[in-house]
């Protein structure tokens, strides 16, 4: 378990580095389609909190999305 | 010195959002990941004029919105259906601000899988159902051949398990779910704080949690860091064992990253802990055991860590005016579960309001160390578990989506996924559960209201 | 949600502020915060109020010598100063005395003799600046911040909307235009490019989320005689007009910094074009025969 957390501090902090270095800039009038809707990463809450509820209580693995929500007897 | 002062001038602010030629999508020249000398230089000089300096673009409170939402999760067969009713209402309190308050009314019945019985053939021909004398839990359905001595050849050469079938917990039970949180958002500068709490409820299962998360802006506001906590505390009254009553306590820890990495594309990575400590077994799920014929509880560890790494990214396509959103998480857990999870969808808008999301959505798992469709004996320590979601298998599930923006305020939309979980659909090794196989449908009707 | 707008005149030209996101009252309040920072702005740079802040630095100009000045035209200063800089001297705010021989409409053609004269007038080299103090090595200068102020004062206004709450609107001073912040509805603004050959046609739509555009031309205030074509902005140089290059925008991320690109690339001539690929900014271009390029979101108005 040890090792393994190891591995994946070591990815995610090799991640934040590259994704940071790399990044062209993009000027504040070239985000117009960022802003968009349906550029958002969760477009539709409602939806995706019941999509994941209903994956986490019929797959062993659940979450990742973020943090926060109750436990339930579906699982 | 130059004044055009009829070169721009005319400015429209009330076009329909999805007019074709409203999109500026024409690809803009070559973008130097520097600027240029000059520029550079006109810029920052700008900067020190006083009071040219934009306040850092901060992330505001959202806007008014209501969203309802019924939707129907039915399983194949005579199995669980849900009936799940959702709300959620975002407020923003002044400038500094927003709550989030959801609800959740959860209605379930129909059948699920309790445990898995063997089927034993021999050479011969026989065909043997071991009986079962006992099954753990009051409401379990009730012993075949009660009383009956247990007969069944030994398992040798010539007879052994032949196939393996689910028994099901009868539609005896319905049960509700009442879900409420709360969410706070407090808005400083390039500082969001988030607080939330809530509770569930149900006839058997009670869950209270908090959760704390804090997001950082930076990078001229191309980067977005999280961090976020959530506690929730979960007591168990089963139905089926009246005098029982346990706890779990839940920990998540979140480490997330967001990068616009160009003006059509952006990337979320997160990685969550998830530290499960206490009661963690099903309460109304058992194991089958061959030598005596009975259906036991199952056991499983009390304690569960459960690593997530989510990358999550969205590009902007111009020539199709659409958003494709690629998912891809990977989860490995000390219960030996590994899992990988894909999922794209694409929000391709038609014109007059209406959009169009196609969705597939691919998850495979490897089982957990200690799933066993059934024992031979019991053991005397160790956990087992014949939970078919513990099994290793895979699953595709696709989906499609209508939505029709009536007014800017107002927008309906129609859902439907179908969900195909096959023990052959994994990637990883793993004993066959083909017994387990099933689908679902999900549909959905929600309504969003900006107000 | 309702969008309010503003239209008034200041700096010589039509303006307009428009506002949405907040109430009436409470919009109004910032659009006359915001306009009362123009006026400020133009109280104190306008070559055309006697007895103000302008007036005061050209009478030293005029004579020789120095003073101190304030901190925000220190600022301004500075700015002109890397303005010189990066134009290789043609973005000059000593040029203004060429005004003196080139009024239009123009009778007859400035003797080469008077413009020789008034040329050895010009020059940020001929002024030291240190700041806070600005001295004038030679007698008979001018300053002149027309090229900065009005865009400037766009800018002002947008980041004194910012700061009073307001996240959606933007600031048009005559062409000079100003995004404070995108539609409520997280849509771009669409902004009409005019023909500037025909003010009365398109050109097209662009479309701005954030950031600036602004316009340098010579059409609105051009002459042609004996077949040649003399637009009101000039070379520190030669004295003359430039020529080559009609009209120029720019979309950079503030007004400010927009309206000096269009500037320098017009007072480049033909050599502006390629300095503003090299710049590769959003651009557009069109010179005195109506041939027209740019590159970025503002090519699609080819």
């Amino acid at each position: 378990m040890q090792r393994s957390l190891d591995r994946w501090r070591s990815v995610l902090v090799a991640g934040l580095i590259s994704l940071t270095g790399c990044a062209s800039s993009v000027d504040p009038w070239e985000r117009g389609v960022l802003a968009r809707p349906e550029m958002t990463l969760d477009p539709d809450p409602l939806e995706s909190s019941l999509r994941q509820h209903v994956f986490f209580s019929k797959e062993a693995i659940g979450g990742g999305h973020g943090v926060g929500g109750g436990g339930c007897g579906c699982n | 010195m130059a004044l055009a002062e009829a070169a721009v001038a005319v400015i429209e602010h009330s076009e329909p959002l999805l007019e074709a030629r409203l999109d500026p999508e024409e690809p803009i020249g070559p973008q130097a990941p520097f600027p240029h000398p000059t520029l550079a230089a006109l810029t920052s000089a700008a900067f020190a004029l006083p009071g040219l300096a934009t306040p850092t673009q901060a992330a505001t409170p959202e806007p008014r919105q209501w969203d309802l939402g019924y939707f129907h999760y039915q399983e194949h067969g005579e199995r669980m259906r849900v009936e799940s009713l959702k709300q959620r209402l975002v407020l923003p309190l002044g400038d500094d601000w927003d709550l989030t308050f959801n609800g959740v009314r959860d209605t379930i019945s129909g059948a699920s899988p309790i445990y898995d019985l063997p089927e034993i053939r021999c050479q011969d021909g026989r065909v043997i159902t071991p009986p079962v004398l006992s099954v753990s839990g009051a409401s379990g359905p009730l012993p075949t051949n009660a009383g009956a001595p247990p007969e069944r050849p030994p398992l040798n050469g010539d007879c052994r398990i032949g196939s393996v079938r689910q028994v099901l917990l009868e539609d005896t039970f319905q049960d509700t779910r009442t879900l409420g949180d709360l969410r706070l958002n407090h808005y400083r500068g390039d500082l969001v704080l988030g607080l939330g709490a809530g509770v569930s409820n149900e006839k058997d299962y009670d869950s209270a949690f908090i959760s704390l998360d804090l997001r950082k802006t930076f990078n001229d506001g191309l980067s977005t860091l999280t961090a976020g906590y959530s506690l929730a505390s979960d007591t168990l009254s089963p139905l089926n064992q009246p005098d029982l009553t346990e706890d779990k306590t839940a920990h998540q820890f979140l480490l997330g990253l967001t990068q616009v990495l160009s003006r059509h594309e952006l990337i979320q990575l997160n990685l969550t802990l998830s530290d499960d400590l206490g009661y963690l077994s099903d309460p109304y799920k058992g194991i089958y055991v061959l030598a005596t014929n009975q259906a036991v509880a199952e056991r499983r560890p009390d304690r569960r860590q459960q690593w997530n790494l989510l990358a999550r990214y969205v590009r902007y396509v111009p020539s199709f005016r659409a958003a494709l959103h690629l998912d891809y998480r990977y989860s490995t857990s000390d219960w030996g579960i590994e899992a990988h999870t894909l999922e794209a969808s694409w929000i391709q808008p038609l014109g007059a309001g209406w959009s169009l999301t196609p969705r597939i959505r691919y998850y495979s798992q490897s089982e957990a160390e200690f799933y066993r469709p059934y024992l031979e004996t019991l053991p005397d320590s160790g956990d087992y578990s014949s939970d078919y979601r513990l099994a290793g298998f895979g699953a595709w599930s696709w989906g499609l989506k209508l939505a029709q923006a009536l007014t800017d305020e107002i927008q309906f939309e129609l859902g439907a996924e179908w969900y195909d979980r096959q023990s052959r659909y994994a990637l990883q090794g793993h004993s066959d559960s083909a017994f387990s196989d099933y689908g679902f449908a999900i549909y959905g009707l929600s309504l969003r209201w900006r107000f | 949600m309702e969008i309010h707008r503003f239209c008034f005149r200041a700096m010589g030209s039509p303006c307009e502020i428009l506002l949405a996101g907040m109430d009436q009252n409470q919009t109004k309040g910032i659009y006359e915060l915001a306009r009362a920072e123009i006026e400020r702005l133009e109280q104190r740079y306008s070559r055309y109020r006697p007895e103000n802040l302008l007036s005061a630095i050209n009478r030293v100009a005029q004579a020789g010598g120095s003073l101190e000045v304030d901190a925000e035209t220190a600022a301004l200063l500075d700015y002109a100063a890397v303005c010189y800089r990066e134009s290789d001297g043609l973005f000059d705010i000593t040029t203004g005395i060429l005004r003196q021989v080139w009024r239009f409409p123009l009778d007859t053609l400035p003797e080469p003799a008077t413009l020789t004269g008034l040329c050895a007038r010009i020059g940020w080299d001929k002024v030291h600046w240190e700041r806070p103090r600005l001295e004038f090595l030679q007698a008979g200068m001018e300053l002149d911040f027309g090229g900065i102020v009005k865009e400037y004062a766009a800018d002002r206004a947008a980041v004194l909307c910012l700061e009073a709450g307001i996240q959606h609107g933007l600031v048009n001073l005559g062409g000079d235009l100003r995004v404070i912040g995108p539609l409520p509805s997280g849509q771009p603004w669409r902004v009409g490019i005019r023909n500037p050959e025909q003010p009365a046609q398109m050109l097209g739509w662009i479309h701005l989320a954030e950031g600036a555009i602004a316009t340098s031309g010579d059409y609105l205030r051009c002459q042609v005689i004996q077949g040649r074509r003399y637009g009101h902005l000039l070379n520190p140089k030669t004295g003359w007009p430039v020529w080559g290059l009609a009209s120029v925008s720019v979309v950079a991320q503030n007004c400010l910094v927009a309206g000096s690109l269009s500037t320098i690339a017009l007072l480049k001539g033909k050599r502006g074009v390629q300095w503003l690929a090299e710049l590769s900014v959003p651009h557009l271009w069109i010179d005195s025969q109506g041939k027209r390029g740019g590159a970025g979101l503002l090519r699609s108005l080819l």
